[in-house]
């Protein structure tokens, strides 16, 4: 059984021709892509004990980036020396993912499938950014994913959360006012509020680490990090220990 | 070999910006189309300029200051702009930035033969010189520089640093809006028999405005701006007239002054480009904002532009992402942006005012002093921008 939702899969495969366009529908992510990735970094250095600054500050750390759509995270992360699995439900995003890598000279491993499918392998780090808002049963797939992580790995995971501020400035500002992403792209009933994840986590048996917010710096049109948790945000997640 | 950054036109710009990032490891190709012994030992062009501490900040941190002679670096103490033969003066100095000098005064080659001498150890830095860009072109993927020989050139990220009157942002379809100020400046150096004190001076008459930037002993730096029809007969003036004119124009307030060596004219053209980057094209100095020179703003806005875009890139290595990848260089051009266009807007607005004969201008500059003088956030304003930020 897997928790993805065909609907959301046709929507996000019609944009594979977009998904390295930063002017087009997916410009948001691009925006919101440099401010994840320092806090990818940052999290998974300091938990592997390593510093972050240089160029291969993720070397030798395999990396399993669940929902990656084309990529836009799985290259980075390739370059900082992971060895990097790409995972999405849509084969339009994994073939431009995997025509994209090709192009930037780029060796990803990039799957089309569910993470409920696999099998055996397990990996160092998992990050499933801003898929669980988009997945059928977030706790199911949670659950999965768990499975896939070694036993001294880390999870990273962003959301939206089910506030009235992450509703009008998810939704209305987002996708009616400033047409940011296409109506529709976001449903906020699936939104999921810090708690009910930090809940779904304990039941998949990891301990939520670290929660910090992410808001648009209106002054320069780029995304940073905040205290305030009520719109988006970015968690970190690890075994529980016994 | 495969470059990461292609950089078109080692001015002091283009070279700026190859130093700021040779310890990244990155390969860079400068491509240039003058010889290598002009850029390694450039004659004298007659520019003076006027370096913020800002800039003196990076350069130092370039290595660039260890190459240019003490002897070639003069301070600037105050600066008082007169409007006319009035005295009345708009004044700026030191005071409470707790910096000696507002200020320094360095011969534009000098600093050319810095900006070329600190790059030369680097061996991934590689300079064409005598290659010419015909023609710049981008894709999603990469950028591709056509040479006049026909060579092509590729790499994921190309910069035009090939001066205001830049060919390439042309063809990479970013507009610019051009003032052609119909004027001309003409610099060369004077000696005269008293001090200076250290005081630069603007003046503006009706149809020339003259500046006066001291240089170290009794030795200015002069640059005259005029209507281009009058700039031959100053050209051609005869050394007693010139001198005289010089004299008479500052009220003998140096005493005797003399021309030495030649007289440079270059014409008055500001250029703003309305983007400063597209797909894998960014645009820095010149090419980016080419400034009326009275502000003295353009080599120091380059090379604060230089140094900002390196730092971007850097940003970038560190995150993993793409060099070329539009969020880098928009950021870049959102800062340089916020950092350039009050100062370029500003500085054209001055110019039209002073150069203005109308009773109205001559009114409103001669107001504009006095405000001027009476408003402490304008001339702290000016005054940081000399002195740094951190004054
Ligand atoms: C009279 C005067 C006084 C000034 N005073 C001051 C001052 O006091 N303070 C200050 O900060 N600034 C001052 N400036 C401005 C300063 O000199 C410029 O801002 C600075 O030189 C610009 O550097 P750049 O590298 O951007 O361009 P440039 O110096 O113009 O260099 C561009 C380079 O690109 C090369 N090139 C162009 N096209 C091509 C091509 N197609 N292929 C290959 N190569 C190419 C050229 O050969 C050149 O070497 C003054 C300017 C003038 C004219």
């Amino acid at each position: 059984m897997s928790s993805i939702d065909p609907v959301e899969i046709a929507r996000f495969s019609s944009h594979a021709a977009e998904w390295w366009d930063p002017n087009g529908a997916l410009r948001p992510l691009h925006r919101l892509n440099p401010v994840r990735i320092a806090y990818a970094r940052d999290h998974v250095c300091a938990h592997f004990k390593r510093p972050s600054g240089a160029k291969d500050a993720l070397k030798g750390l395999s990396w399993l980036d669940v929902g990656c759509g084309g990529g836009l995270l799985c290259e980075p992360l390739a370059r900082l020396g992971a060895s990097v699995t790409g995972l999405d439900a849509s084969a339009e995003a994994i073939e431009a993912a995997r025509a994209h890598a090709q192009n930037m000279d780029l060796t990803i491993d990039y799957r089309c499938g569910a993470v409920e499918e696999m099998e055996d392998e397990t990996y160092d780090v998992i990050s499933a950014l801003e898929i669980l808002e988009h997945v059928t049963d977030p706790a199911a797939f949670l659950h999965s994913v768990a499975q896939r992580l070694k036993p001294n790995g880390i999870l990273l995971l962003s959301t939206l959360n089910r506030s009235a501020k992450g509703f009008l400035l998810g939704i209305v500002a987002a996708e009616y006012i400033l047409r940011w992403v296409p109506r529709g792209t976001h449903d906020w009933r699936k939104f999921i509020r810090p708690s009910e994840l930090q809940a779904m986590l304990k039941e998949a048996g990891l301990e939520m680490q670290d929660l910090t917010g992410m808001r648009l710096d209106p002054l320069n049109g780029a995304f940073c990090l905040t205290q305030n948790i009520g719109v988006n945000y970015l968690s970190t997640a690890c075994r529980t220990s016994f | 070999m495969k470059s990461d950054i292609i950089i078109i036109g080692a001015g002091p710009a283009g070279l700026g910006l190859a130093r700021a990032l040779a310890d990244t490891g990155l390969c860079i190709t400068l491509i240039e189309k003058q010889k290598a012994d002009i850029l390694a030992d450039p004659p004298l062009d007659g520019r003076d300029i006027a370096l913020t501490h800002d800039s003196l900040r990076i350069m130092k941190e370039m290595g660039m200051l260890k190459s240019i002679p003490k002897n070639e670096i003069a301070p600037i103490c105050q600066a008082q702009v007169f409007s006319g033969d009035s005295s009345y003066f708009l004044g700026f100095d030191t005071k409470g930035t707790g910096k000696d000098a507002l200020g320094f005064l360095v011969p534009n080659n000098a600093i050319r033969k810095a900006a070329w001498d600190v790059v030369q150890p680097f061996a991934n830095i590689s300079i064409r010189t005598e290659a010419e860009v015909k023609q710049v072109s981008t894709t999603a993927t990469g950028g591709t520089v056509v040479l006049t020989t026909g060579e092509r050139l590729a790499a994921p990220l190309i910069v035009a640093a090939d001066s205001r009157f830049s060919s390439t942002r042309k063809q990479m379809g970013i507009p610019a809006s051009l003032t052609d100020f119909g004027r001309v400046a003409i610099v060369c150096r004077m000696t005269h028999s008293k001090p200076h004190d250290s005081v630069a001076k603007e003046c503006f008459f009706d149809a020339w405005t003259l500046a006066i930037l001291p240089l170290l002993g009794k030795k200015s730096s002069i640059v005259i701006t005029l209507p281009a029809d009058e700039a031959d007969a100053v050209m051609q003036m005869p050394l007693e007239a010139f001198n005289g004119r010089i004299e008479r124009n500052l009220g003998a307030a140096l005493g005797k002054m003399r021309l030495t060596g030649e007289r440079y004219a270059y014409p008055l053209v500001a250029v703003y480009a309305t983007r400063f980057a597209a797909q894998r094209f960014v645009l820095i100095g010149d090419a980016a904002v080419g400034m009326h020179p009275v502000t003295a703003h353009g080599y120091n806005l380059g090379l604060g532009g230089a140094d900002r875009l390196a730092q971007e890139i850097r940003k970038a290595i560190s995150l993993g992402l793409d060099i070329g990848d539009s969020t880098v260089l928009d950021s870049y051009a959102r800062a340089h942006r916020r950092a350039s266009a009050f100062l370029y807007h500003g500085t054209n607005i001055l110019v039209k005012l002073f150069t203005d004969h109308r009773r109205g201008a001559l009114a409103l500059r001669n107001l504009a002093l006095r405000v001027g003088n009476h408003l402490p956030p304008f001339r702290k304003y000016v005054t940081r921008q000399l002195t740094g930020k951190a004054a």
